[in-house]
């Protein structure tokens, strides 16, 4: 409840069907986003808790979860960027780049079990240094009509077959500018998919070519097939192994289409000059303030004789404790910096010590490890 | 209103003056704690906490203190279970007062050692809680990560074992112990060029490694055994 409590004022930022998101301002003029979810609905609980004790390179950083006037919340850091929605389409060597760096980040968070179960383009922004960040982990329902999985939809839980699909979507959004399944129910994009293969991807993206909506040639359009037949199959089963495979692929099609050198910054740096655009355009914008029933307004001064006093026989406390400390105060070290000095230290110690006793040290006799032995 | 002003004024003087005097104690530890004057920073922080038990400051030093004595002794082969037993207790009370981030690395590193030396004594013992605690304090605390690996992998939870090492190669690639520890678990498993991989893959991010140097150079030479006779 700490950091919520601490919030001095909100803004409002966006509201969806299942959440209001506000830009906040903690103590210390911190900015922060909080999403206050509507009444009734939630988050999973055991991947933003999971979540929160994690800092992976590409995901947003969870701060803080609870509930607060009986409705879930979640605060983590605000990220100072614009949607990946508003940027598409984007070249393709940034759209292959940027997957990579998302598919990292959920090779990061395999380990600790999570998989994201709506990846779409809202969910993935990109900071000022062009790099994206993925959001909004946790979900309970589906996930995003045009982007979740099928299988999703039947009930079963994110995985990462889940998440293979939805990158693939995703790719597509990102390069195409608009989602590859049209539909407004589950129906209809289950019956959309049912006629789907590479091939007609292939041509979907030709006429968008035809039309000048998208600058890609004849060439991306064959580096790319793998990857649709990779990741947008209706049966998980028929999808790439895993991340993994998706990341030797993505990293083939990237060299294919040229874009890992000079060719690949040009593009980032170009694609970071325009999202910089984009915030100095929103920053002339005023976000509108928004009044959190439980914002921390801080003591509001009394007026009058009353107040007068009250001030005075404050500031002559405030003296008299100065001079209190001055006289008897600690040093000028705290506890905590002499923890901070300590677990440096250790750290130090481990660094330092030869590699070999980096390794468990008096462990290798109790659990026996069978270990070549030298010269082997 | 005047004379009600000056009592409370002098009320709190007199709190200042005793919190200035247990910040004397306080600040005697510290200055001790940080000279490396180990028992007389238990004492000073114990008297602090005699006198106000719930006093932040003042149990985080006896953590801390008890953490310094237990790993000096760590460097001198000393039996540290006890210690570590007795810095665990004090982390564990201070975070009932005290719960914020700052004292989340202490404390971990205090339950992956706990961990360790129980290990040391009784090698059936199961402290894998304690891992999962000291993991949960500080999810970058890899060396707890790397206990937990060792453990599962001289349980035959091979599997487990694996996928913590490679979570931990891709959160901290430098981390050198578990490219050795996985390299050794394909090494065991008979699967020479997966070992050699883990191994020469680890070496690149630390060529100053001699475990590393050394089973990449067995890996290499039996690959080469395998290819000449065949059986690759």
């Amino acid at each position: 409840m700490d950091l919520v409590r601490s919030f001095t004022s909100a803004s409002f930022i966006h509201q969806g069907g299942e959440a209001c998101i506000y830009k906040v301002q903690g103590e210390s003029s911190k900015t922060y986003s909080f999403k206050w979810y509507n009444a009734g609905v939630s988050y999973d609980a055991s991947v933003i808790e999971k979540l929160q004790k994690l800092n992976v390179p590409g995901v947003y950083r969870i701060l803080e979860s609870g509930a607060v006037e009986g409705r879930p919340y979640i605060v983590y850091d605000y990220v100072d960027g614009v949607s990946s929605k508003e940027l598409s389409p984007m070249p393709l060597g940034v759209a292959l780049h940027s997957l990579r760096k998302i598919v990292a980040a959920l090779q990061a968070l395999r380990g600790a079990g999570i998989s994201h179960g709506d990846i779409n383009p809202s969910n993935v922004f990109f900071d000022r240094s062009a790099s994206p960040v993925l959001m909004d982990f946790g979900i309970v329902g589906p996930g995003a009509l045009h982007y979740s999985a099928p299988e999703r939809f039947l009930g079963a839980a994110p995985s990462e077959k889940s998440d293979l699909f939805s990158l693939g979507a995703l790719l597509y959004f990102w390069v195409a500018g608009e989602p590859l399944l049209e539909g407004e129910t589950f129906e209809e994009i289950r019956g959309a998919m049912e006629n789907l293969g590479p091939e007609k991807i292939g041509l979907y993206l030709l006429e968008k070519i035809q039309a000048k909506k998208v600058s890609l040639s004849p060439e991306d359009l064959s580096l790319l097939e793998p990857l649709w037949k990779g990741l947008l199959e209706p049966s998980p089963d028929a999808r790439l192994e895993d991340l993994e495979e998706l990341d030797e692929l993505l990293e083939i099609a990237l060299e294919k289409h040229g874009g890992v050198g000079v060719q690949l910054t040009c593009a980032l740096e170009n694609f970071g000059q325009r999202i910089s655009e984009i915030l100095q355009k929103n920053e002339t914008k005023t976000l509108e303030k928004a009044d959190l029933p439980f914002l921390n307004s801080g003591i509001s001064p009394k007026k009058g004789k009353k107040g007068f006093y009250f001030g005075a026989c404050l500031f002559i406390l405030i003296v008299l404790a100065l001079v209190a400390l001055a006289f008897f105060g600690r040093s000028e070290t705290s506890v905590d910096e002499t923890g901070a000095l300590l677990m440096q230290k250790t750290r130090d110690s481990q660094m330092q010590a030869a590699p070999d006793s980096v390794e468990m040290p008096n462990l290798e006799g109790v659990l026996e490890r069978l270990k070549p032995e030298e010269g082997e | 209103m005047a004379r009600r002003s000056l009592a409370i004024a002098v009320l709190l003087f007199s709190a200042f003056f005793i919190l200035a005097c247990r910040g004397d104690t306080v600040s005697r530890g510290n200055a001790a704690l940080r000279i490396g004057d180990y028992d007389r920073a238990v004492v000073n922080f114990s008297k602090a906490l005699d006198e106000n038990p719930l006093d932040r400051d003042a149990r985080y030093g006896l953590a801390l203190s008890y953490y310094a004595i237990a790993e000096e002794k760590e460097k001198l082969d000393g039996q540290t279970l006890p210690l570590w037993e007795r810095t665990v207790a004090e982390f564990r009370i201070l975070w009932n007062v005290d719960s914020t981030a700052s004292i989340r690395e202490a404390y971990s590193n205090s339950l992956f050692y706990l961990s360790r030396a129980t290990l040391s004594e009784n090698s059936r013992a199961n402290v894998l809680p304690l891992l999962d605690r000291s993991i949960a304090l500080d999810s970058s605390n890899f060396y707890s990560f790397n206990l937990k690996a060792l453990i599962f992998e001289n349980l035959g939870r091979t599997d487990e074992a694996k996928d913590i090492y490679i979570y931990t190669i891709t959160r901290d690639s430098t981390f050198v112990s578990a490219y050795v520890n996985l390299g050794n678990l394909y090494w065991n498993e008979g699967d020479v060029p997966a070992a050699w991989d883990i191994w020469s893959m680890g070496l690149q991010r630390d060529s100053t490694s001699r475990a590393l140097r050394h089973w990449t150079a067995v890996a290499e030479d039996s690959l080469k055994s395998m290819i000449e006779s065949g059986k690759l």
